[in-house]
């Protein structure tokens, strides 16, 4: 589902400080593809790719803002790493707010940026796996009965077998068997872990 | 001098006096013959009548002489000419007396007898005498006669047939009067008829002579006549009052005298090489010379010289004017126009640093994007080294990192250009050029504006001979101008054309068109005055410097409703015509 080798995005409309930040990124043996606007990295991203993006604030036509809305809309976590020679105050919050990882001002260290690289790809990393154990969770609920859902339900607001029972007007030898299939089919053994595994799938 | 009505009163009489003689040589002439011929017939006629009274006598005794005179046929012949008065006149000499047997007297009246010493009857006494003839003088009443006369010796007769002159002369007077009076009257007529007939020729004559004199004498140029050795023939009032001599004090003078020192000495040289060669060197032409006035002062003329040939001569002719208030007006003229300049110069110079001013964001990106890629590239490096790279690939890093040091030095070294204070200095550029070099400026400016910039440059196009920092400053302030027009334009239809072409045979067109609000028939007066401004900041100079700045060059600024929003304001420069670099009238 997701691509394993996380790939640094750099898009500036300037030739220098996008070749210089390439190289910088190729440096610590990072893989880095590089674009001069927005529109052309927009045309051959995948969002199945992992990795960050590192964008630059103002760009004729489509600015490093206009970009953010645009992923955002696409459903694109790609994290995104802004860099700006104006120190744009009111325009770095809006960034933030969308969920920018950082703001950078040019020129800046280039530990700094690197680490901030690092950051975003760990972070990039952590969702795409989170994202992907959420994905399995809402599978293995989907193969539940409706009735297992049901009692499953039951079993999260903390009811013991006995009354699920008297609710449904089942036998507690029924209700063991479908706790049974439920623990089997969400694949966990205890009670701990599957109502943690509801838990994330629930907000 | 002859006034005109005296000359036609002199010609007329000439002719006068000349008819009369030519009528009187004729009269002359006929009276002549006419005299002789009569001459001739007295004296055939005496001679006849002699023989007759020879014949006679031969028949009778002489003392019969009153009988032969009573039939003789004298009379009748002598009366046979009526109302003449021709007469035959019979006399002898009777003891000193001349005795007349004709013509015959009444016994009544007082006998005719004369003395031989009388003073009168010439012809009788010449007859008497011996001799024969003809004669004019006094007959024997005393009146002047023509008479032929002859002696009879038979009879001691003289015989004189007289004719009175005045008899003879009355139809010549009679002529002469007649030729007199008819030559006068015909006279009188002609002079008449010749002045009805020609007085309006001679009036337009005077008319054309008093006109041309006005004009000569009225015209603001001084007009003056020399002739071939350089001598002045006429000197018009303008030409007095020009050079303060009277036309009399000159007229006769070599024109030398109303030249400077340096240039009347070649002057004769000028005049005999023309006249030997032929060359023209300035008639026809006209050119500005110096000329002298007669307080010695010099002062700068345009001379025009025209040359006019008669049969004999040739004449020149020389047109003046007085460059003098001119000149003097060119340099006032030149003096504010350099005023202008410097004025134009230091405002465009104000506007330039305003400008820097509001660009300086922009301008410190442009200085930032080269220093954050240096920035990069070398710790890029560093990490090369540390990590043991190929020199090769380190090499090729640090060419970079030089690139971009001289790419942030060329950002400022432009802005130093463009911001000096300097004296206008022009040069033949293509104008792509500076569009291009100005993108560069406005590049980060339209960035920040968020505006698209389509660069539409026509190829070939000819030079222009601008002043190049200050053509940069219109195209500077018109892109500014576009672009902050554009705030309340949608992000996505924020976009600003420049465009350049040859708009005629002689003229550049460049244009800016913005998306912007565009300006309203209202205040379309508006945009070009001075300290007129829609934005807050700035002074509202702009356009008026930049319209003054194109002024200056021969050029034209307007704008006018680009399509479908906003304006499009777009300005001419002329092309250079040809490539040898003519002076700049304005430095």
């Amino acid at each position: 589902m997701t691509d394993k080798t996380p790939i640094v995005f750099i898009v500036d409309d300037d030739a220098a400080v996008l070749d210089s930040i390439g190289l910088l990124i190729k440096s610590v043996g990072l893989e880095a593809k590089l674009f001069e606007s927005a529109q052309s990295f927009l045309d051959s991203y995948s969002t199945k790719q992992s990795g960050c993006l590192v964008l630059d604030v103002r760009m004729p036509g489509m600015s490093g803002l206009d970009l953010q809305v645009k992923l955002i809309a696409l459903g694109c976590i790609l994290p995104i790493i802004f860099i700006t020679g104006h120190g744009d105050i009111p325009m770095a919050v809006k960034a933030m707010q969308y969920g920018a990882v950082d703001f950078l001002q040019k020129p800046f260290r280039d530990q700094e940026l690197l680490d901030r690289v690092q950051n975003a790809i760990e972070e990039d990393f952590q969702t795409r796996s989170q994202h992907f154990e959420k994905h399995s969770i809402e599978q293995r609920l989907a193969a539940l009965t409706e009735r297992e859902h049901q009692v499953l339900d039951m079993i999260i607001a903390g009811k013991a077998n006995k009354l699920i029972a008297a609710d449904l007007k089942l036998s507690q030898r029924t209700i063991e068997i479908h706790r049974a299939h439920i623990l089997e089919k969400m694949q966990t053994r205890s009670l701990a872990h599957l109502v943690r595994m509801i838990m994330m799938v629930s907000d | 001098m002859l006034t005109n009505p005296r000359r036609i009163m002199l010609l007329t009489s000439t002719m006068a006096i000349i008819a009369l003689i030519v009528v009187a040589i004729t009269i002359r002439l006929l009276y002549q013959t006419a005299f002789n011929e009569q001459r001739v017939r007295l004296q055939d006629y005496v001679s006849a009548q002699a023989i007759l009274f020879e014949i006679l006598n031969n028949n009778k005794s002489v003392n019969d002489l009153e009988s032969i005179l009573a039939k003789s046929p004298f009379k009748t012949l002598a009366v046979g000419e009526i109302e003449s008065s021709l007469e035959l006149t019979l006399a002898r000499l009777v003891a000193n007396k001349i005795e007349f047997l004709l013509p015959r007297v009444p016994s009544s009246k007082k006998s005719l007898d004369l003395s031989f010493n009388t003073s009168v009857a010439l012809p009788m006494r010449m007859a008497l005498n011996g001799n024969s003839g003809t004669v004019i003088g006094l007959d024997y009443q005393g009146v002047e006669v023509v008479a032929a006369f002859q002696f009879i010796p038979s009879l001691q007769l003289g015989v004189v047939a007289k004719i009175d002159m005045q008899e003879i002369r009355r139809p010549y007077v009679y002529v002469a009067l007649v030729a007199l009076v008819s030559t006068f009257l015909l006279l009188f007529i002609g002079a008449g008829l010749f002045r009805y007939l020609g007085s309006p020729l001679l009036e337009s004559i005077l008319e054309q002579e008093s006109r041309l004199k006005s004009v000569l004498n009225t015209t603001v140029d001084a007009i003056i006549t020399i002739d071939e050795s350089g001598l002045i023939e006429s000197f018009n009032s303008t030409a007095e009052k020009m050079f303060g001599y009277k036309a009399s004090q000159v007229t006769g003078k070599n024109i030398r005298l109303l030249m400077p020192s340096d240039y009347a000495r070649a002057h004769d040289g000028y005049l005999t090489n023309y006249i030997t060669t032929g060359k023209k060197k300035i008639i026809g032409i006209g050119r500005e010379v110096t000329a002298k006035t007669a307080d010695g002062k010099p002062f700068p003329i345009d001379l025009a010289i025209s040359e006019t040939r008669f049969q004999k001569r040739r004449l020149f002719t020389g047109i003046i004017r007085d460059l003098s208030k001119y000149k003097e007006a060119q340099a006032e003229l030149t003096k504010v126009e350099d005023e202008a300049r410097l004025l134009r110069e230091r405002l465009a110079h104000v506007d330039r640093i305003g400008t820097m001013g509001e660009l300086a964001t922009g301008i410190a990106h442009e200085i930032n994007q080269p220093l954050a890629a240096i920035a990069t590239y070398t710790q890029a490096c560093i990490r090369f080294v540390e990590s043991g790279t190929p020199l090769e690939d380190i090499t090729e890093t640090l060419d970079k990192v030089s690139e971009q040091a001289h790419r942030a030095g060329e950002v400022i070294r432009r802005l130093r250009n463009f911001i000096k204070k300097r004296e206008s200095q022009r040069a033949q550029v293509n104008i792509n050029l500076l569009i291009e070099e100005m993108v560069l400026f406005s590049q980060s400016d339209a960035r920040l504006h968020n505006v698209r910039l389509d660069i539409q440059l026509a190829n070939d196009l000819p030079l222009v001979n601008v002043d190049t920092v200050q053509i940069q400053q219109v195209i500077l302030n018109l892109v500014r101008n576009g672009l902050e027009a554009m705030v309340n334009t949608p992000k996505q239809e924020r976009l600003l054309v420049i465009h350049s072409q040859q708009d005629s045979e002689a003229t550049l067109l460049i244009s800016v068109r913005d998306q912007g609000h565009g300006i309203n028939e209202k205040q379309s007066h508006l945009p070009f005055e001075p300290f007129y401004t829609t934005k807050n900041t700035g002074m509202g100079l702009g356009l008026a410097i930049s319209r003054s700045i194109i002024v200056a060059h021969g050029g034209e600024l307007h704008f006018c409703p680009n399509q479908p929003n906003g304006t499009d304001f777009h300005f001419s420069l002329p092309i250079v015509v040809n490539l040898t670099t003519h002076k700049d009238p304005l430095s």
